[in-house]
């Protein structure tokens, strides 16, 4: 299963920039990899910065100034995760 | 085009948690004032120096001046709810004037023009902490 979706926001800058498409698959995300995530009702992209037990995945955004993240939604599990990036395509 | 038919994914900040603030705003506030006194206060450019850092604080002025607008425009839209009408019944008009000064911060040079968007965001950042009571 795969997902392509439009990135709104600024939390992931530089890696992610408003209007980049990201190309997402259905798989287990390690640490470091760009994941698409559903918090609270809402599809949110961030990076895997941590997996604890039992299977909590701790995501953060590169831009850590402009970023909500699992330092104020906690580590999620991972039911919640969607996919992760494999492919992202610039919008400049 | 066809980008805007995709599904979004949010790489927000303000939302969804529902964080918001109005130190950012004022904060940038006090950079355009900042910025507007180092500006007036170069005199004659008659370096390259000076001329660096004439235009670096006219750039650093016009950018907080939009994080001014910006941060308005998150509260005003995402924050403040039809509720808070009954509250603040001028809410609308003081955060198009708001915006509106901040852009005169933008395109001017003037301590006037920061004094008067000042007075306006600290007006904001009680009504914003007075929502919360």
């Amino acid at each position: 299963m795969f997902f392509l979706r439009r990135v709104v926001g600024a939390s992931m800058e530089p890696s992610l920039y408003e209007k980049d498409l990201v190309f997402a698959v259905r798989k287990k995300p390690k640490v470091g990899d760009i994941v698409i995530a559903n918090v609270n009702d809402r599809e949110v992209v961030k990076r895997v910065t941590k997996i604890g037990s039992p299977a909590l995945y701790t995501l953060l955004g590169d831009n850590e100034q402009a970023s909500t993240d699992s330092r104020s939604f906690g580590a999620v599990p991972y039911s919640s995760l969607i996919g992760v990036v494999i492919k992202t395509f610039k919008a400049k | 085009m066809l980008r805007n038919f995709l599904k979004p994914v949010y790489a927000h900040c303000d939302l969804p948690c529902g964080i918001y603030e109005t130190d950012t705003m004022t904060h940038a506030t006090a950079t355009c004032a900042k910025m507007v006194e180092k500006i007036l206060s170069y005199g004659e450019i008659d370096s390259t120096e000076k001329n660096n850092n004439f235009i670096r604080a006219i750039q650093i002025k016009e950018e907080h001046a939009q994080k001014v607008k910006d941060q308005l425009y998150i509260l005003w839209s995402d924050y403040f709810k039809p509720e808070h009408l009954e509250k603040f019944p001028d809410l609308h008009t003081i955060f198009w004037q708001t915006v509106k000064q901040a852009s005169a911060v933008k395109q001017h040079v003037s301590e006037e023009e920061c004094q008067k968007l000042t007075v306006m965001v600290e007006k904001i950042a009680a009504m914003f902490a007075d929502s919360k009571k």
